[in-house]
């Protein structure tokens, strides 16, 4: 057996609607289809999640089984969370934990064969480009189990004052040449767990698990909550001798999104979090900005190109596609226009040119929608091209893209995409669908177009993700972003360009600083031609130790950075060195980097150093230290607001009646049956 | 129990808003909306009343919904449709000026409070009770506290809190008792001779 094969290539399309599709496969173990391996058992299955001071930090923890008479390969692969940075990968070898090592691809999986053909215990994770994590775990011995832990941390994003957490589960299905080599093994038999610690100084309303109602939410003090799903089977009968086929606790074939809602009247703010060994010492930071709510709603009339995808991996969800594009189509306003193209192996337009968005233009749109039926392959690019070689040049315009975003004919390299929408000044919204989608390619299409992706899942509340789309489309955005740190030494920001910023979005900016003191902030944008600038002053700390994975997240976004470079510039031996030398110097998982896990002595005969196990202890002892100080407020711009107006809320209202309204429901029907009594 | 006991128009009112919950599957387009009620989708104006966030926000809506209709629906079936009208006028007029701020809002909370405040009134001339006045006090002191603080006081629905509609809800009750003390004071005047 090959050591990894990439796994799985998967869509699941959605646009603006509940109707999903049961996936076709999900996270799980996998084994070559048609051969006479035997299955592996997922017997646990444990995820707890930390989120404080802007980031998550996501561990899965897992234990496979063997109940065969064989040594096997264990080989488990799971989506790609969200700029996720893998940093720590863990086997339990001799019953101890043993941390792996981050090496280039090629050298770590040539010693995984090495080891493996020794009989000895290893353990590799490797990343399939945008789609999945794999891991391959040797030996699961004959009626053994053997424990493997992973951990990824990623920057947490708040929009329009929620937040929003996926443990992603799901997988799409599309590649059907990987389709059909794997099967997979996504039952938990034993245990299944999902832990969620959340810390904030900024005051939330509620937790919100859309599609895992049975989940346990309970806020343990001011700023604290928690969030749990457990799932355990039975304990075995006393005296019961008999074997019976495993039960299954869970299925993870089901994304677990979790949101939070801030209070409203949240103040626009800027954030820092840092980590600084001592003086002398290189900084870095992760600054966060949230601002105010002062763009104004969109009211001239806009040109609108919607380019639908209508390949053969949209059947089963095209209803649901028309049924999203008619609602996206009354939301715009009489003077609005709009087109619509479709494609497949080719792309054609159903509308006769711009057509003004009055409801008969819209009912014969969609009826002509309703007429075609999905099928064939994805040319992307030549829908795309269409798309933009339609617009009129003398209005405002702009792209709404729903693919699987997987393009397999005709251009298919991200560089011509990218190449195609730098030469027209319009704007692109993708909706990234499930997630097997190729979201590097749709992200990076919105970044050049300053447009936005907005991903969804399976298991997302969709009115919200509605509602989330609609406000940032129809208000302006902050263009031409710039953003200076006077006072202090910066250097190796990133991401190097803004763009734009949208309704509701934060800005997340990673960096190294160098000294301490005050710094002045400065951020400079338009928004509809007017120069627009907001600005602070705050403190970097002299040291700051309570945040080591600053530096992950920092060389991961730095890393991202030069995947954009090396997507636009085509292949180039330099930044792929670059990549794989960040990723080294900080222990991640990439597409040229792996981690590996061996026996302790064999990391020394083999002369890899080790890192990485330095610094999961660093982080390890961090996390225990932050467990034991309270919520932190990370907000540095008290003395000088940045923004003058709240933070953007979705402007959404309720009220219902509640037990309090039982003090008086009570005794009115009390005094309705006396009366009643009286009267007969 | 004689047909009239049967509280109909209620019982049928909460089937519609449990029908509604579970059977809508994009609630999206039946939510109040200013913008979408001002370009032409006019239905949100009542049917935003009958929507509901969630389960939780459901259930005390169905609840007060229950007891407070059939208090009033025992009256008079026109008494409770006269006093649900009010509060979807009254709720959604405020609602639909810039005022409210809000670009959705779900839910039958406001109206209920109309419909409270007019059966408080109702049990007053019945029974003229002084426990009246002291639940009257009390919902108009919840509901100024709710304002004020920006909070609902125990339920936590998946939706912030929008106590206004409470008060326009309140104020949709006043409108219903000033006109009922009105057509009072005219039969008077009728049975006075004047």
């Amino acid at each position: 057996m090959k050591p990894l094969k990439p796994i799985t290539l998967g869509v699941i399309a959605l646009f603006f609607t509940t109707l999903w599709i049961t996936p076709i496969c999900a996270a799980g173990l996998l084994t070559p289809t048609g051969s006479n391996l035997p299955q592996l058992e997922i017997r646990e299955h444990h995820v707890n999640v930390v989120i404080e001071d802007g980031y998550a930090i996501t561990s899965v923890e897992q234990v496979f089984a063997n109940p065969h008479a064989n040594d096997l390969e264990a080989i488990y692969s799971f989506p790609v969370p969200e700029k996720a940075a893998v940093g720590e990968f863990t086997y339990w070898i001799d019953g101890l934990p043993v941390t792996g090592e981050v090496l280039e691809k090629q050298q770590a999986r040539e010693i995984y064969q090495q080891e493996k053909q020794a009989g000895r215990e290893t353990a590799l994770t490797e990343q399939d480009s945008y789609r999945t994590f794999d891991i391959a775990v040797y030996p699961v011995r004959a009626g053994q189990d053997v424990r493997i832990s992973l951990t990824y941390i990623q920057p947490v994003h708040i929009d329009t004052s929620i937040g929003r957490y996926v443990y992603p589960l799901e997988e799409g299905g599309v590649d059907e040449q990987k389709m059909s080599f794997w099967s997979y093994q996504d039952s938990v038999e034993a245990s299944f767990s999902f832990n969620l610690s959340f810390r904030s100084s900024s005051p939330i309303d509620e937790f919100r698990l859309p599609q895992h109602p049975q989940a346990n939410i309970q806020q343990v003090s001011e700023g604290e909550w928690n969030v749990s799903i457990v799932s355990e089977a039975p304990p075995a009968e006393e005296g019961s001798t008999t074997s019976t086929t495993p039960a299954v606790v869970y299925r993870l074939n089901k994304d677990i999104v979790v949101y939070w809602r801030q209070s409203q009247g949240l103040p626009g703010s800027v954030e820092l979090v840092t980590h600084k060994e001592g003086p002398g010492q290189r900084g870095t930071f992760m600054l966060t900005l949230t601002p105010g709510d002062d763009l104004e709603p969109i009211t001239r009339g806009r040109d609108w190109v919607f380019i639908l995808d209508i390949s053969g991996s949209m059947e089963g969800k095209f209803h649901s596609l028309i049924e999203g594009v008619n609602r996206g189509l009354a939301k715009l306003n009489p003077d609005d226009r709009f087109r619509i193209i479709l494609f497949n192996n080719q792309p054609r337009e159903i509308t006769h040119g711009f057509e003004n968005a009055i409801p008969e233009n819209v009912q014969n749109a969609i009826r002509i929608l309703e007429s075609n039926h999905p099928n064939s392959g994805t040319n992307l690019f030549a829908g795309l091209n269409l798309g933009i070689h339609s617009l009129d040049s003398d209005r405002s315009s702009a792209l709404i893209l729903v693919t699987d975003g997987v393009a397999n004919l005709g251009y298919t390299e991200k560089k011509d995409f990218l190449d195609l929408l730098e030469q027209t000044d319009v704007r692109l919204f993708s909706f990234v669908l499930g997630n097997s989608a190729n979201r590097p390619l749709l992200e990076g299409m919105a970044r050049v177009s300053n447009g936005f992706a907005i991903n969804v899942s399976n298991s997302d509340d969709i009115a919200g993700k509605l509602i989330e789309a609609t406000s940032r489309l129809t208000h302006e955005a902050l263009h031409d972003i710039d953003l200076r740190i006077t006072g202090v030494k910066t250097g190796d920001l990133t991401p190097e360009h803004f763009g734009s910023l949208y309704r509701g979005q934060q800005l997340i900016v990673f960096g190294h600083y160098w000294g301490s003191g005050e710094a002045s902030l400065s951020l400079d944008g338009k928004i509809s031609g007017r120069n627009r600038n907001y600005s602070t002053v705050f403190e970097f700390p002299e040291a700051a130790t309570l945040h080591p994975e600053i530096e992950r997240l920092w060389a991961f976004a730095k890393i991202e950075s030069l995947q954009n470079r090396l997507d636009y510039f085509g292949e180039d031996a330099d930044i792929e060195q670059a990549i794989t030398d960040v990723a080294v110097e900080n222990g991640l998982v990439t597409d040229y980097t792996s981690m590996i896990v061996l026996r302790e002595e064999r990391f020394q005969e083999l002369g890899i150093k080790r890192l990485n196990r330095s610094r999961v202890e660093k982080e390890q002892l961090a996390r225990q230290e932050r467990m034991l100080k309270g919520v932190r407020n990370n907000r540095v711009d008290n003395s000088q607001p940045m923004y003058a107006k709240p933070r953007a809320n979705h402007g959404n209202g309720g009220g219902a009646f509640d037990p309090w309204m039982l003090l008086v429901l009570l005794p009115l029907m009390i005094l309705q049956l006396k009366a009643g009594r009286r009267d007969q | 129990m004689t047909e009239k006991q049967i509280p109909v128009l209620t019982i049928g009112l909460v089937t519609t808003l449990i029908g509604l919950h579970w059977l809508v599957v994009d609630k999206t387009l039946l939510y109040f909306s200013a913008a979408d009620i001002w370009s032409g989708e006019v239905w949100r104006i009542i049917s935003g009343h009958l929507m509901h966030a969630d389960l939780q926000h459901l259930m005390w809506n169905c609840l007060g919904l229950a007891v407070l209709g059939s208090l009033l629906e025992s009256q008079s079936r026109q008494l409770l449709l006269a006093t649900s009208g009010a509060g979807i006028l009254f709720v959604s007029a405020l609602l639909l000026t810039p005022f409210s701020q809000l670009d959705y809002y779900c839910g039958l909370s406001g109206v209920l409070n109309t419909l409270l405040l007019v059966a408080l009134w109702s049990q007053w001339k019945l029974t003229r009770s002084r426990w009246i006045i002291i639940l009257a006090f009390g919902s108009i002191a919840k509901v100024l506290i709710e304002v004020s603080q920006g909070i609902s006081m125990v339920t936590q629905i998946s939706w912030p809190p929008y106590a206004w509609s409470h008060v326009a809800g309140l104020t949709g009750g006043l409108a219903i008792i000033w006109i009922q003390s009105r057509g009072s004071q005219d039969r008077n005047r009728v049975h006075a001779g004047f």
